[in-house]
């Protein structure tokens, strides 16, 4: 009986464990003359750093895991990290199989899930991950995302736009105008200079927190179904927003949902939304 | 369809000391919604998840919307957090539609909002709200509908026809006049019904209440309902008996129904 037990226990724990295959791959590029630089993940964290200089360093980790041999195999090479150059533009994506990484008439890159029907549910899964630590010129405009696990970023002087779907998004010491975009974490984010137009922050499930400099001039826009609003600036309320439409047969007046407020004068507008969180405008070094 | 150029009136009308102050928010917010056909009766339809409406004829061709924010009890303990300063969160979403002079207003957020309505006094209603809100009309003659789940419907000074229901709350109502030969229904469950007709009204009262008393300055002669067959299938046959008391006031005419539950249902001769 006891031999039996034990084959049974190595059996569980081997299955338990699966097969893994861990492996180191480094990009580099110049970036002279590029107008933006486009990080596309699917599954894993990415860090991202600023420097000095115009050469972008890519550090990708890849983390494949099967409880098949072959198809561990298989996925080294159909599981891998890529790049692209479309004008003067550079994408770094992730290829998998099973999903058609696209660009779109805008230059916006981008995952098409269209791609079910090449799944065959009997085959053995390949779990993977790509662990990506990127240096990139502070002055070029970025466009990062990742759909599973943290996005972190640190010194980008360039418009910015980052997006964590499954997890925090943090941005720190921001130059630049932003778009920053969550689902189900936090957004965090400081900035060294007052964004000069536009910017927009959206979570759904998460707080965001903002760190503007002391002299900020902007109309801010608030929405939360859930939450509250707070900050240590010095604020005025603005009118409600009513957008009038033509009807066939008539006139419809939206009034709108958000909460408009002006701080320093008033000036490119801040549009901040959440559904369950709070959101907190902040002086930097307060 | 005729084309309606319309603009819209947008004013901020809290107090100016509260308006553009720093750190303040407006309470109230007020749109006028000019009518497609000015002078002309109309009809106001207003559906609110929570909320209270009250409406107010007056001698004007416009309708004017206020919207008021609701404080929660417990907001003033969230006013700051950390040194931080708390923006209130105010801001509620609305759709209004206005053609043809039918105004619509529903909310979309389901957020809590006060709505202040003025009407020409010549405008039909139909205001529904379910959580907080009580709904009240002052000065208005049309066909009025009202549905206000759990508080209280008030109304003053009507002319036309009502048909209300609530079920936490009671019905008040007083008429200045009625529109003949038109069918009137006031039904609730928890609360009296009391309505004040004008001296001359004439209609047929069928009256319930299961737990209350019946009060009246009318000359009625009540009489209980004859049991009738309600539904005869394999299981038997199903019988009403009584519940519901009938009566003529004046000279009878439409049927006017008093339905409470654990109410009195009054009626008072104006």
């Amino acid at each position: 009986m006891k031999p039996l037990l034990i084959l049974l226990m190595a059996c569980i724990v081997l299955h338990v464990g699966g097969q893994t295959a861990n492996d180191d791959q480094v990009f580099t590029i110049n970036t002279a003359g590029l107008q933006s630089f486009h990080l596309h993940n699917m599954n894993g964290p990415v860090t991202v750093h600023g420097i000095e200089g115009n050469v972008a360093t890519l550090k990708v980790r890849r983390k494949l895991k099967s409880f098949s041999a072959g198809r561990l195999e298989e996925a080294r090479t159909s599981i891998t990290f890529d790049s692209i150059t479309v004008g003067k533009n550079v994408y770094f994506f992730m290829k998998h199989p099973d999903k058609d990484f696209e660009i779109d008439e805008n230059g916006y890159g981008h995952y098409n899930s269209c791609c079910n029907q090449r799944i065959d549910k009997n085959q053995v899964k390949v779990k993977y991950e790509f662990e990506i630590d990127v240096q990139v010129p502070k002055q070029l405009a970025l466009h990062v995302s990742t759909h599973r696990k943290a996005l972190k970023i640190r010194g980008i002087n360039g418009d910015l736009f980052a997006k964590a779907h499954h997890n925090n998004l943090f941005a720190d010491d921001l130059g630049g105008n932003v778009q920053l975009k969550a689902h189900h974490g936090d957004i965090k984010a400081s900035f060294v200079r007052n964004p000069t137009a536009a910017c927009s922050y959206s979570t759904h499930h998460g707080d965001i927190s903002i760190e503007f400099r002391e002299a900020l001039a902007a109309n801010v826009f608030l929405k939360s179904h859930h939450g509250d609003f707070f900050t240590d600036f010095d604020w005025t309320t603005q009118p409600v927003a009513v957008v009038e439409n033509e009807l066939k047969n008539g006139t419809r007046y939206v009034v709108n949902a958000k909460t408009s407020i002006r701080i320093g004068g008033g000036g490119p507008d801040q549009e901040f939304k959440t559904w369950h969180g709070d959101i907190y405008l902040l002086k930097a070094g307060q | 369809m005729k084309r309606i150029y319309i603009t819209i009136i947008s004013v901020i009308i809290a107090s100016a000391a509260s308006f553009g102050s720093v750190g303040q928010v407006p309470e109230k917010q007020e749109f006028k919604i000019p009518l497609s056909n000015p002078g002309q009766p109309g009809t106001l339809k207003v559906k609110l998840h929570r909320g209270s409406v009250n409406v107010t004829g007056y001698t004007g061709n416009e309708v004017v919307v206020s919207i008021i924010h609701v404080t929660d009890e417990d907001e003033k303990d969230r006013e700051s957090r950390g040194g931080l300063k708390r923006i209130p969160n105010t801001a509620s979403e609305f759709n209004i539609t206005e053609g043809d002079n039918l105004v619509r207003i529903q909310d979309v957020d389901n957020k809590e909002s006060n709505f202040e309505i003025k009407v020409p006094n010549d405008f039909s209603l139909s205001l529904n709200t379910h959580h907080d809100g009580y709904v009240e009309v002052n000065d208005v003659t049309g066909e009025i509908e009202v549905h206000a789940h759990h508080d209280d419907i008030i109304l003053n000074n009507i002319g036309g026809s009502v048909s209300a229901n609530t079920h936490h709350g009671e019905i008040k109502v007083t008429f200045q006049s009625v529109t003949p030969d038109t069918p009137m229904a006031f039904s609730t469950y928890h609360g009296d019904i009391d309505i004040t007709f004008p001296s001359n009204v004439n209609g047929a009262a069928k009256i319930k209440t299961t737990k209350g008393e019946i009060y009246t300055d009318f000359d009625i002669e009540m009489k209980a309902q004859t049991a009738k067959v309600e539904s005869s299938s394999s299981k038997g046959t199903k019988i009403q008996v009584g519940g519901w008391l009938m009566g003529n006031i004046g000279s009878g005419g439409p049927e006017y129904i008093f339905n409470t539950y654990r109410g009195d249902v009054i009626l008072r001769k104006k």
